[in-house]
């Protein structure tokens, strides 16, 4: 009998690899930017001290949504870590974490391509693991380049006190992990639904409803209990440019969440019936 | 040997009934006519086979082993041709085709890839979105073809081609059993079934209502006899109550022109007790067989699917 072993479509990763990179190189160049400009701006300490006096003074919506207790830090470092939970930089990372796993699945399904993919030597899970590859390490890298932007900013500006970059580096992690979670999220509903359509309505509904419960959370005492039900609410940057280690237990809750969704996904995507 | 068993094959999508307890096996070398109109089940079975579908209940094997959903089985020996083929359309087709083969550890197959697109007078360099619907079919049937299958399902595969190319498609069906595969044809165009296929299946409604040889699937349908009467006669009325099976179909000055199943002689024993002058008998055609199962007195026309 002839072999029938199926091997990994390294293939189909390449291929899909090259269909989304125009949209990593996109997301990666505007976030890089993003943090080189937020760093020239915080060179210049008269401003800087001006602006965060000013968006102290700002209604407690408008200075949460801007960055929201980092600016209690009041200083250089806070400053420049406003863009680590900017909501541009956000929406940003959620353009990527929607738009890969729900164009590879989801609209891959929708098109027709999938079961030209599937009649060929790849298995359910394979192309799922495919999926989720792009999609996570695409995140994960994101991070990294918006890390390397606060690191390229930081050593092309000059500033008049020292900045460590061990802080932003915590937080680029901690921010990884949650747009990973967001990734996740997004898997799981590519795996769910065949229109691309639909996919992506849940989860950017998910994404906007978590945003705006953290947001309120943020400003309104009474909501406050909200908070952790969002996962924009794990990602305390205050807490990690303020504090020496890890923050291990927002942490694990953003992992579990990301296991949870991923898995979820796989079997969902396993299960159900394709291309109908 | 059995290139393809199928045993009590039954999908349901929900509370509607895609296919139901639907066997058959097609042995190797053969060339396998699946038929039926749209909606029957042909594309679910089609699926199932492929393992894109979860069957309710059976099973189907191919080449020797239990296809298992979503695991492949048996693929990189299988070429496939979906009936709604669709593929990338912002690529190049031989970008595309390449891609395809290779996720089946089938990267030589550029020659024959080549070969086929020029029988099929393919250009392999355009843009697939640039291609019209009939060359994007021939894309179709390249990618089933490319990388010498030993099983060819195909489900449609003339679908939006010109006859001259249908005819190509056809012969290159041959070739491939002449090689040594088998091929299950679906599909609703009875010509093409007819004129390569040895045995096929009829589906109706999600099931199975007829499977054997071509030839024999004609004989069981109804004939037909065209019967000139002698000039300045009365052509008689059909009398339905003692002539079972018996319709007419027409009829146009002395010409009479009915429909028979059956035996011959109870038509003719009628006819004897009339001045006719000349009879004459078409040649029936699967057509015609495949028309006698769906007509309204065989059952409902439609399916679920």
């Amino acid at each position: 009998m002839k072999n029938s072993r199926v091997s990994f479509p390294f293939t189909l990763l390449r291929f899909w690899f090259w269909r989304i990179l125009w949209l990593w190189l996109l997301v990666g160049f505007f976030i890089s930017i993003i943090q080189i400009i937020q760093c020239s701006i915080a060179q210049d300490n008269e401003n800087v001290k001006m602006t965060l006096d000013f968006l102290q003074r700002m209604p407690g919506f408008i200075k949460e949504a801007v960055g929201g207790d980092i600016l209690d830090i009041s200083s250089t470092t806070g400053f420049i870590a406003i863009t680590y939970q900017h909501p541009l930089v956000l929406a940003l990372y959620m353009v990527f974490a929607v738009c890969v796993p729900t164009g590879l699945l989801a609209g891959h399904v929708q098109d027709g391509n999938m079961e030209l993919i599937l009649s060929r030597s790849v298995t359910k899970n394979q192309v799922y693991i495919c999926a989720c590859i792009l999609t996570l390490v695409g995140m994960l890298t994101l991070v990294i380049v918006m890390f390397l932007g606060t690191v390229v900013g930081i050593n092309v500006c000059s500033f008049d006190q020292e900045i460590s970059l061990w802080p932003f580096f915590r937080a680029a992690i901690v921010g990884g992990l949650l747009s990973a979670t967001a990734a996740g999220v997004s898997l799981l509903a590519a795996a769910t639904f065949r229109n691309r359509g639909r996919a992506v309505g849940i989860a950017m509904t998910f994404f906007i409803v978590n945003y705006f419960i953290d947001l309120i959370a943020g400003w309104w005492p009474r909501a406050k209990f909200l908070g952790p039900s969002s996962i924009f609410y794990y990602l305390d940057t205050k807490e990690i440019l303020v504090g020496t280690g890890w923050p291990t237990g927002d942490m694990a809750v953003l992992a579990s969440i990301l296991i949870v969704t991923v898995i979820a996904g796989g079997i969902i995507w396993n299960r159900r019936d394709l291309p109908l | 040997m059995k290139t393809l068993e199928i045993q009590s094959l039954t999908k349901w999508y929900g509370s509607v009934c895609g296919i139901e307890d639907v066997s058959f096996d097609i042995e190797q070398g053969e060339i396998f006519g699946y038929l039926g109109p749209n909606g029957s089940g042909k594309t679910t079975t089609i699926r199932c086979i492929m393992g894109l579908l979860k069957a309710t209940s059976g099973q189907a094997r191919i080449l020797g082993r239990q296809v298992r959903p979503g695991r492949a089985t048996q693929h990189n020996r299988i070429g496939y041709l979906p009936g709604d083929f669709q593929i990338w359309r912002n690529h190049r087709a031989h970008r595309s085709l390449d891609v395809l083969a290779a996720i089946g550890d089938k990267d030589h197959t550029r020659q024959r890839r080549e070969e086929l697109a020029e029988r099929l007078g393919l250009d392999l360099s355009r843009t697939v979105g640039d291609l019209s619907k009939g060359n994007r079919q021939k894309v179709g049937v390249v990618y089933a073809f490319q990388h010498e299958p030993e099983l060819l399902i195909l489900d449609e595969p003339t679908s939006g081609l010109d006859p001259l190319v249908s005819q190509t498609v056809l012969n290159l069906i041959r070739e491939a059993v002449d090689d040594g595969a088998t091929v299950l044809l679906s599909s609703h165009d009875l010509s093409e079934v007819s004129a390569v296929c040895g045995r096929a299946a009829i589906l109706r409604q999600g099931r199975l209502v007829e499977l054997s040889k071509i030839s024999e699937i004609v004989q069981k349908g109804q004939r037909q006899l065209k019967v000139w009467f002698v000039a300045g006669t009365e052509v008689p009325d059909l009398p339905l109550e003692k002539l079972e099976g018996v319709r007419e179909i027409g009829r146009k000055g002395q010409l009479l022109h009915l429909a028979y199943q059956g035996r011959a002689d109870t038509v003719l024993k009628w006819l004897a007790q009339f001045p006719v002058s000349r009879i004459a008998t078409l040649q029936t055609s699967l057509e015609d067989a495949f028309i006698q199962y769906y007509s309204d007195s065989a059952g409902r026309n439609g399916g679920t699917s």
